[in-house]
């Protein structure tokens, strides 16, 4: 909204700021909205509660192994039950959270902005330089992901940064080929001509014209692709390449608890549950996100309040 | 050869254009050595079917043609005396920018879906007139108003999907504008819309041209569109210039067969009784242009010359008129006598 500055809106409606805009957008879709409550819960409680409690959550205390979810005799802590160590699930889950997301986010963000430049070179410049970066991308691809992840952290340290760049390489085709194939379609569309056409750089008409055309995309590919590195990162940690302990992560806790699965199951239930509705939320919202991004699709969430502007408009 | 109106320098001057499409061993020659001249407050119309090269010449001399495959084999563009092809294409892109409105034929892929309109109009002013975004956005108001949108404060913040096609198309004609070109190209700007709605782009077209003192170049497929704005038309067949005059002229007095084949082969209303003529057979596949005059296969008057050797485009029946026909007296005379 670059309309609040200007001296064009008497005539026009009370200029509305974007965050207002989002919200109202976001009251278009019930299952987006719960999906951004349960994410932000989930962050600010990640962030908060292992500082509060401290020591406590993670603290091993082997009188209560396995203890039994759902009762309160050993603390409110203990509500999720204890894991094989004694240390209380629930704490512990927040503080695999930390861990877990922070991968995510820095796989997505870093497999993103690489993989969209480039996937923008290689859409704009077909020829030679195309042609090879696809070639590459499919070398990348044609590897089973898992299989390269478990090879390179098995000879380099399995530290935390080092997930993030094998997950980041592995992902990066992904954006490369998407990107690419909408550059291939808009590039010859004629806004672009008209923009080469009015004397523009190659570096202005992929920045300012094809970008932004294709970033609803890349947004939704991204929220989309965190579920699934998380899960990645998750069956690394559970085939014992990925984080190693002492660190938590919701994969670790999982793989942890498989040994007692007959006899303590919420040991691996619990991260289970965390990891399937962290993975719902995000897909629920890449879903919203894409609507709410297009111009030409927006309307959809936009609810009676949006009609009621147009019908002011028509008049 | 079109000729300016007396006393006025040519604006774009394009001699001997040659551009070819080079695809493996395959060449296809699309544009073979056309002229043209606009001078500024004169329409000069390029007619022609698809194919015969009427917008890759002017993709040429944009240098916003895709190259490869197309290559400008030969030939001058001056742009007020300064040959465009002489230009590094750096340059020469951001001279036509700055100078050269383009109008493109699609009002629906011509605007960039995901911004407001007035937000690419005031960025187009922004980046070549080094405008404030203040200043900007008032002269974008000003353009959208001058091409006719009605209430465009309220409008300016919506995007182009928002907007009919007629509106669209008023849009990217603003657009043009934005940078007070000298010169103002029309690649088929009314193809895409509704009769109705191509009557006033044109109107509105000759209106801001008169305003202007534009030099305006149409390149279109209609006769009706050509009958309507322009003063000069240049009639084009596979690559080349075959006849050129005033429209005036050219429509009352066709001294190119392939002009007549056009003329006859349209519809007049009133005139029920008529059959129309259609022109016979294909336009030429460009890889395989026919030797000599490349339309005598569909010409009922060709002859033996007419397959041997090219015509030249030379001058005839007055001043600015020429055509490039080796039986030209005896289509005169087959118009006269039917």
């Amino acid at each position: 909204m670059t309309t609040g500055t200007m001296p064009l809106t008497d005539t026009a409606p009370q200029p509305k700021s974007a965050w207002r805009n989002a919200f109202i957008l976001l009251l278009g879709d019930r299952f987006a909205l719960v999906s951004l409550i349960y994410l932000v819960l989930l962050v600010t409680a990640a962030a908060i509660v292992p500082e509060l409690i401290g020591e406590e959550g993670t603290k091993i205390n082997l009188r209560q192994r396995n203890a039994p979810p759902f009762t309160l005799e050993n603390g409110a802590l203990y509500l999720l039950g204890g894991d094989s160590l004694g240390r209380p699930i629930l704490p512990l889950l927040l503080e695999g959270a930390r861990t877990t997301l922070l991968i995510a986010v820095s796989v997505v963000i870093c497999s993103m902005a690489v993989g969209t430049g480039i996937g923008l070179v290689a859409g704009f410049y077909q020829r030679l330089l195309g042609a090879f970066i696809m070639r590459a991308a499919d070398v990348i691809m044609s590897f089973p992901s898992l299989l390269m992840a478990v090879i390179v952290l098995y000879v380099l340290e399995p530290r935390a940064a080092n997930v993030v760049i094998v997950l980041g390489i592995t992902r990066l085709p992904l954006y490369i080929r998407v990107v690419r194939a909408e550059v291939l379609e808009i590039r010859e569309r004629l806004f672009v001509e008209s923009a080469r056409a009015s004397g523009a750089t190659n570096l202005r008409i992929i920045v300012l014209h094809i970008l932004p055309v294709i970033i609803p995309t890349i947004c939704t590919v991204a929220t989309l692709d965190f579920a699934g590195v998380m899960l990645s990162e998750s069956s690394l940690s559970f085939l014992g390449v990925g984080v190693q302990p002492p660190t938590v992560t919701w994969g670790l806790m999982v793989a942890m608890g498989r040994n007692f699965l007959t006899s303590a199951w919420w040991l691996a239930f619990w991260p289970g549950l965390a990891i399937l509705l962290t993975a719902l939320a995000t897909n629920l919202l890449s879903n919203w996100l894409r609507l709410a991004m297009d111009p030409m699709l927006r309307w959809r969430l936009e609810g009676t309040e949006g009609e009621e502007e147009e019908e002011r408009r028509d008049v | 050869m079109s000729e300016a109106p007396a006393g006025a320098a040519p604006l774009l001057e394009v001699r001997d254009l040659k551009v070819e499409f080079r695809t493996g061993k395959r060449v296809v020659r699309a544009v073979n050595g056309v002229d043209f001249m606009v001078s500024a407050g004169e329409t000069l119309a390029i007619l022609g079917e698809s194919g015969s090269g009427k917008s890759v010449s002017f993709e040429a001399v944009l240098g916003i043609l895709e190259s490869p495959p197309g290559f400008v084999t030969g030939g001058q563009a001056r742009y007020q005396g300064r040959n465009l092809f002489d230009l590094p294409a750096r340059e020469r892109r951001s001279m036509c920018g700055r100078h050269i409105g383009m109008i493109f034929q699609d009002p629906l892929s011509s605007l960039n879906p995901v911004f407001t309109v007035g937000w690419q109009l005031s960025e187009m002013v922004r980046v070549h007139l080094g405008a404030s975004k203040q200043e900007a956005d008032e002269r974008a108001l000003e353009l959208l108003e001058r091409v006719g949108i009605p209430s465009v404060r309220d409008r300016f913040d919506d995007f182009p999907h928002q907007f009919s096609g007629g509106m669209r198309q008023r849009v990217i004609i603003a657009m043009a504008l934005a940078v007070d070109p000298a010169l103002v190209i029309a690649d088929e700007p009314t193809t895409a819309l509704d009769v109705t709605v191509e009557a006033q782009i044109l109107d509105l077209l000759k209106k801001l041209q008169r305003e202007q003192g534009l030099g305006l170049i149409l390149i279109t497929h209609s006769m009706g569109v050509v009958a309507e704005i322009a003063d000069h038309v240049s009639v084009m067949y596979a690559g080349r210039v075959v006849e050129t005059g005033t429209v005036r002229d050219v429509f009352a007095r066709p001294a190119h067969p392939y002009t007549l084949g056009l003329l006859t082969s349209i519809a007049h209303v009133g005139e029920t009784d008529r059959r129309l003529v259609p022109i016979p057979g294909q336009p030429p596949d460009l890889a395989h242009i026919p030797s000599g005059c490349a339309f005598h296969p569909r010409c009922p008057f060709a002859t033996e010359r007419c397959t041997s050797e090219i015509p030249d485009l030379r001058e005839a029946g007055g001043p600015g008129r020429a055509r490039a026909c080796h039986v030209l007296e005896t289509v005169i005379a087959a118009e006269i006598g039917g």
